[in-house]
């Protein structure tokens, strides 16, 4: 069994150790006997939207997400909607995330257009509003998701985007209506690095499972020895004053 | 008037905080100074008789100041230093407050000269307030970008401020970093440039390395050799920025795990050989910086030769330390290039060696752990590893999605002083691998062993 991985713009979009989420889903499949094969998606490089079951973007530079976002522009980014539509999953951390809203708008009014994945604007605040950063724990659907965040902009949903989780301890999107990511079918974005996947194993099991859903629909992955996984969790958590559950 | 009054006033504020044992002692003369004259800084920098050279840049400030100030005591000069962690302005007014006379006056010697390190994103306020001789621009990795923002901003910033600073500025900079030449190229006056010029590999930059695209056009760059991270031969295939060729190079390196590390210094003609204590490519580049800065201040090669000899790691640096005859290697580790680099000369190393590893989150740290993700921990042989410090969990995790735990065995003990008592019990050698405050509380428990002095300088 196999599932093949789009890792859109690793050079560029990887400002977090974002990748750290790749190695996690190459490593938790291998431990099951899944093949996870990963193609390396680059500028002008564009990808068969048939031959991905998951896509994965990290955060950038303000120069590298620009170059982004003009390669999403060109072609890319219908092809990622396409993927999406077709069932693959997606995940967007951070400037990736940002990327796959409608827009970005910078503090002196230019705009950085997104691919419109998620109803979602991301608004820069200008350089005298202090950056989000810190430890973040967010209610997900199926528990508390634990990451590190560091953002300037502020990101708006509109009606067609749900959230992703709501934040119990840090910013998140906004720091205004308490949510943090968001959800468009098996569209994930979130600004919580970390790196994610590797500290929070319920949710990288999640991906995998919708990813295997469409050629394998009655696969059920088999569960991991995951104590090293939550006492990083829980150690992450710790940090954040919230109790652990 | 001004002056001699802020600065009896900032002693007495660092005394004052010294008796009380506040804390923070390094800063509070400077502060305090600061705030009743702020221009000070610049009035007490221009009393240095023979001028002050600033090193800047993320990784290798600190050794290449050292290696820098040894050249120039070689060469029979009186040199001033920063102390570590004081390399913002309120640290240099502290540290220059120190050698005032009581009325107010520097006391140096007709020789002195004045190395000072900056810390990169404070180089932004204080340069346009300072006239250096020489600035030495070393390199910019990604650290602790939870404190300073992104590699870009500070390449941008560099060169509006060097920019300014006029011709009398001497910049020396690293050929080898694009973001380096893109900011310092920006100087109206001198400009020498370093880097390494050995037969390399024309690889692809790992996917951690920080800035290997364009700082023009944004394009990715053509590496035709790369040393590590983003450092190398590049060439941007768009718009032609391309890197200098250097003034200073080195050349056949020899440089294999924790062993000294040799190279050719070439400039121009003349060649020399010089053999560094400390190892690595890192300390390669550290030498040629600290080479370069030398010439730009009219130091003689032979002198650079004999300083460069002469020194011996700092703090943290590949220093070495026997305890109950188990012998501890000290590997300072701040950011992904800098790990990265240490680890690559680790694994040169055929035989596996016992681990103490301690990752910490404090503000010195950063305290955003996610660059452990960026660290190819991968292949490292381990007899053993005890991984310790405020996030020792989230090293584990790192470890064991590296492969490490499958054969090797990874203890987790979050307690430093049980984690080293732990590795200790081991054979042979220990290598410790530690973030900056991790690296000072593991000292400070060798310190109340009595297997170390307690007074030491970074
Ligand atoms: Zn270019």
């Amino acid at each position: 069994m196999k599932l093949r991985l789009g890792y859109l713009y690793p050079d560029l979009m990887n400002i977090y150790a974002d990748r750290g989420n790749v190695d996690c889903l190459r490593k938790r499949c291998e431990w099951r006997g899944i093949a996870l094969e990963i193609e390396r998606i680059g500028l002008n490089c564009g990808f068969d939207p048939r031959n991905v079951d998951i896509l994965f973007i990290g955060g950038g530079q303000d120069r590298q997400q620009q170059a982004a976002s003009k390669d999403l522009a060109k072609r890319t980014g219908s092809l990622v909607r396409e993927a999406v539509d077709q069932g693959a999953v997606l995940l967007a951390v951070c400037g990736g995330y940002q990327l796959m809203g409608n827009r970005y708008v910078a503090a002196d009014g230019s705009e950085l257009a997104g691919i419109g994945l998620f109803d979602a604007e991301t608004r820069h605040p200008g350089s005298n509003v202090p950056r989000c950063i810190g430890n973040v724990a967010a209610e997900w659907q199926d528990g508390l998701l634990v990451g590190f965040e560091n953002h300037g902009g502020r990101t708006y949903l509109g009606p067609q985007s749900e959230p992703l989780a709501r934040v119990v301890a840090g910013v998140g999107n906004n720091g205004e209506d308490g949510t943090e990511g968001a959800r468009s079918g098996l569209a994930f974005g979130t600004y919580l690095h970390g790196s994610l996947l590797p500290k929070n194993p319920h949710f990288a099991d999640f991906l995998l499972q919708a990813a295997l859903q469409r050629h394998h629909p009655s696969v059920k992955l088999e569960p991991l020895d995951d104590s090293e996984e939550w006492a990083a969790h829980r150690a992450a958590l710790a940090k954040t004053g919230v109790k652990s559950r | 008037m001004r002056d001699r009054l802020a600065i009896a006033l900032g002693k007495v504020a660092g005394s004052l905080t010294r008796v009380l044992r506040l804390g923070g002692g390094t800063a509070i003369p400077g502060l305090t100074a600061l705030k009743l004259s702020p221009g000070i800084l610049e009035r007490l920098l221009e009393a240095i008789p023979q001028g002050f050279v600033f090193v800047t840049g993320t990784n290798g400030k600190t050794t290449t100041a050292a290696m820098l100030s040894r050249i120039l005591s070689a060469a029979g000069h009186e040199v001033l230093n920063n102390r570590t962690g004081s390399n913002l302005a309120r640290g240099l007014v502290s540290h220059l407050i120190q050698r005032t006379s009581s009325l107010g006056g520097l006391k140096v010697q007709p020789n002195s000269i004045g190395v000072f390190e900056v810390d990169e994103a404070a180089l932004i306020a204080i340069l346009p307030h300072a006239h250096p001789r020489v600035l030495l621009l070393t390199n910019l990795f990604r650290d602790q970008l939870d404190r300073y923002g992104e590699i870009d901003s500070i390449s941008k910033e560099w060169g509006r401020v060097i920019h300014a600073s006029g011709k009398s500025l001497h910049v020396v900079l690293n050929a080898d970093d694009p973001a380096v030449v893109h900011a310092g190229a920006r100087g109206q006056g001198d400009i020498s440039t370093y880097g390494v010029q050995a037969a390399l590999d024309a690889r692809v930059p790992d996917e951690w390395a920080d800035s290997a695209s364009c700082p023009l056009c944004s394009a990715q760059l053509h590496y035709r050799g790369l040393t590590f991270s983003h450092l190398g031969d590049y060439t941007c295939p768009d718009c032609g920025f391309e890197r200098p060729a250097p003034g200073f190079a080195a050349t056949e390196v020899d440089s294999v795990g924790l062993n000294p590390a040799r190279f050719t210094l070439r400039r121009g003609d003349s060649l020399d050989r010089i053999d560094l204590d400390p190892p690595g490519l890192f300390n390669v580049y550290n030498a040629l910086a600290a080479a370069a800065a030398a010439s730009a201040l009219d130091i003689s090669a032979e002198d650079v030769k004999t300083g460069l000899e002469g020194f011996r790691p700092a703090f943290g640096r590949a220093e070495r330390l026997v305890v109950d005859g188990v012998e501890l290697v000290f590997l300072l580790v701040k950011n992904p290039a800098g790990a990265n680099e240490v680890l690559r000369s680790l694994r040169q190393d055929p035989e596996p060696a016992n681990y103490l590893m301690a990752l910490n989150d404090r503000a010195a740290d950063g305290e955003d752990v996610s660059w452990i993700w960026d660290i190819d921990f991968d292949g490292l042989m381990a007899k053993s590893i005890v991984a310790t410090g405020d996030r020792a969990e989230d090293l584990a995790l790192r470890l064991k999605y590296a492969g490490l735990s499958d054969a090797e065995s990874v203890i987790v003990d979050a307690n430093s002083e049980s984690a080293l008592s732990r590795i200790l019990r081991s054979a042979g050698q220990v290598k410790i691998l530690a973030t900056y405050t991790a690296m000072l509380e593991l000292r400070k428990l060798l310190v109340e062993r009595g297997v170390l002095d307690p007074y030491w300088i970074e």
